[in-house]
């Protein structure tokens, strides 16, 4: 039971164990502890053993420095750790450490090469240097003389000059740019439209008809020099579009205040607006030219109103059915379809 | 039989450029896709009939009239020149397309064009021998050949050659082939790396650009030779490369120029037994032959 246990433990040095317990089987308590005590030492041996060759793999770069002399300790520090050794697994490691050590001397010795009598790579590149005009100041900027050391060089050199001109081309074929054909559109000249020019006198002022239109309700109101009902002036019987824009282009009047919107009775015109309509008052929405009110009056409490007017197809026709509206007061605006060739609006 | 074939094709020759120049009916011209011939411009056209010729052996150079051998012998010497110009390697099969028709006698006029770069142009082609990856393995021939200078030491000595604008180059090479030399003729990236940036080539003011380029260009002129190291340890540690010299380096630059050069480097004050310490440090350890010089020494 208990060597199982131990075996269990140390699985590693099993083998080695296993030996010793042989012999362990039924020896006194005070041998078993001595065994113990062997059996540390052994263990702390391994260890170090271990942890001796695991540094010197770590440190393989630097034990190989020329002037790192660690490789020297190690080898010093194994033969201590060897006079505690009497077990051959100890002893394998021991021979593990030392082809590892002398491995690294020789390529360490591999690196260092000879030491008297060696070529000395450091002076070397020192006189490289020097011979390129390297420890002068002007050549910090222009850097080394490369060429002075190259004609030194081409003395030694067997090098076949040769040139760059030879009596005609050694049949030279050049590659053949894989291109493709671009098929190129002819046009036919006769096909070929020229961009029109333009010139000053080309480009139509486009007029503002916005302003335009309004000044024609204002002139119309002004030849009517009498109130009229808003539907009779805005709407045309011929176009509901024109009905739209007739109440966009007044709007500009009435904002202005050269134009009021009243509603009235018609067939009472005497009453006063603030009155009560009397029953069954046909009231009218009735437009007007009026003086446009000064800053003053608005000083004194005018206020401005806004309305939005709804208006729609049905209501249109409606209305012109209500108001039996036969003809426009606005004259119907020709639209420009058809623009002034070559005209330009700008 | 054959004369009259050649000489149905030399008539053609007479007013045309030599390489392209065989039997002109049937002359077809083949792009050579070769990823060794980087940078060259020159393409060489191919006769399609080039390989049902009936020629054979020594018997072919014999029959080639006098004046087409002439033309040959200059093709191969012109096309020798190129190459070298873009520092590629020339092929056995280049000379031969060039041969075109007249491929079997290719060792004959190859010896012919060779006497002609040696005697007129100071010059002569060398087969570029590969090492393997050991390096230390005894040199191959690889069928490819460059030119080699052959003009007399004292000539180069004087600087008879005027490099021009290669002259920067050739001395970086120089230098980057005496790091590899003096560290037994393997160098490991890192350390040329740090040689490169205390010789202030890393930085981008440099005057060569980007050196890690310059580096890729020289091992694909074959001066130089790039392999993966494999690491001693298990440890997995990052993997470094190491430069060895090329074949053309091997060529360009025998092993004792070198060591004029890095003596030259060091000038009249060189420390006492630099000579011996240079050809010490360029030999593996084990293969250290005793050399002459340094006893003398």
């Amino acid at each position: 039971m208990r060597r199982q246990q131990r075996l269990s433990d140390d699985e590693h040095d099993a083998s080695m164990d296993q030996d010793e317990e042989m012999h362990n089987g039924d020896a006194s308590q005070d041998e078993d502890m001595a065994k113990e005590r062997i059996k540390d030492e052994k263990r702390k041996i391994r260890q170090q053993y271990r942890q001796l060759i695991t540094d010197t793999e770590e440190r393989r770069k630097e034990l190989m420095e020329p002037t790192n002399n660690d490789l020297l300790s190690n080898v010093d520090r194994a033969n201590n750790l060897y006079k505690n050794v009497f077990g051959t697994h100890e002893a394998t490691l021991d021979a593990k450490l030392l082809v590892m050590s002398a491995d690294l001397g020789m390529q360490k010795a591999k690196q260092l090469k000879m030491g008297q009598g060696g070529f000395d790579e450091t002076e070397y590149l020192t006189r490289l240097i020097n011979t390129m005009g390297g420890h002068e100041v002007e050549s910090e900027e222009r850097g080394l003389n490369w060429a002075k050391l190259g004609r030194m060089a081409a003395k030694w050199s067997r090098k076949a000059p040769t040139m760059d001109f030879m009596l005609g081309p050694m049949a030279v074929e050049h590659k053949t740019r894989n291109m493709k054909q671009r098929t190129r559109v002819v046009r036919d000249p006769k096909d070929m439209k020229k961009p029109q020019e333009l010139r000053e006198e080309d480009i139509a002022r486009q007029e503002n008809e916005t302003t335009k239109n309004v000044m024609q309700i204002s002139d119309i109101l002004e030849q009517m020099e009498e109130k009229v009902n808003l539907f009779h002036l805005v709407i045309n019987p011929e176009s509901f579009g024109q009905t739209v824009e007739n109440i966009f282009y007044l709007s500009f009047l009435v904002r202005d205040g050269k134009v009021s919107i009243t509603e009235e009775d018609v067939d009472n015109p005497d009453i006063e607006d603030g009155d009560e309509p009397r029953e069954g008052a046909n009231i009218q929405p009735m437009v007007e030219l009026c003086e446009t009110p000064t800053a003053e009056d608005y000083q004194g409490g005018l206020l401005k109103k806004q309305m939005i007017m709804n208006i729609d197809m049905a209501m249109w026709r409606e209305l012109i059915e209500v108001y039996d509206i036969r003809k426009t007061m606005i004259p119907t605006r020709v639209t420009k379809e058809k623009m002034e060739k070559g005209k330009w609006y700008g | 039989m054959d004369d009259e074939s050649y000489g149905g094709s030399s008539s053609s020759q007479r007013n045309k450029r030599p390489a392209q120049s065989q039997s002109s009916g049937s002359q077809k011209r083949a792009m050579r896709e070769d990823d060794s011939d980087q940078g060259s411009d020159i393409h060489v056209p191919v006769s399609k009939q080039a390989a049902t010729s009936g020629v054979r052996g020594a018997a072919s150079a014999a029959a080639i009239p006098a004046e087409d051998m002439e033309r040959l012998i200059k093709d191969v010497v012109r096309l020798a020149i190129f190459t070298a110009h873009s520092e590629s390697a020339l092929k056995r099969e280049d000379i031969k397309e060039v041969l075109g028709n007249h491929g079997r006698a290719l060792d004959h006029v190859f010896n012919k064009a060779q006497e002609r770069l040696r005697d007129v142009f100071g010059m002569e082609l060398v087969e570029l021998t590969s090492k393997g990856r050991g390096g230390q393995s005894a040199e191959k021939g690889t069928k490819s050949y460059m030119l080699k200078n052959i003009l007399p030491t004292q000539l180069l000595q004087g600087s008879a050659i005027d490099w021009e604008s290669e002259v920067e180059d050739m001395g970086l090479l120089m230098v980057i082939l005496s790091f590899i030399m003096v560290r037994e003729g393997t160098l490991q990236e890192s350390v040329l790396i740090s040689n490169l940036r205390r010789l202030s080539l890393l930085e981008e003011s440099s005057s060569f650009g980007d050196i890690t380029r310059k580096l890729d260009v020289l091992i694909k002129k074959r001066y130089l030779e790039k392999f993966k190291l494999d690491h001693m340890d298990e440890s997995g540690e990052k993997v470094e490369y190491e430069y060895r010299w090329g074949a053309r380096a091997r060529v360009e630059i025998p092993e004792e120029n070198m060591v004029k050069f890095i003596q030259e480097v060091f000038g009249r004050d060189a420390p006492p037994g630099l000579e011996v310490a240079i050809k010490k440090a360029s030999r593996p350890a084990d293969s250290e032959a005793p050399t002459p010089t340094a006893s003398a020494e």
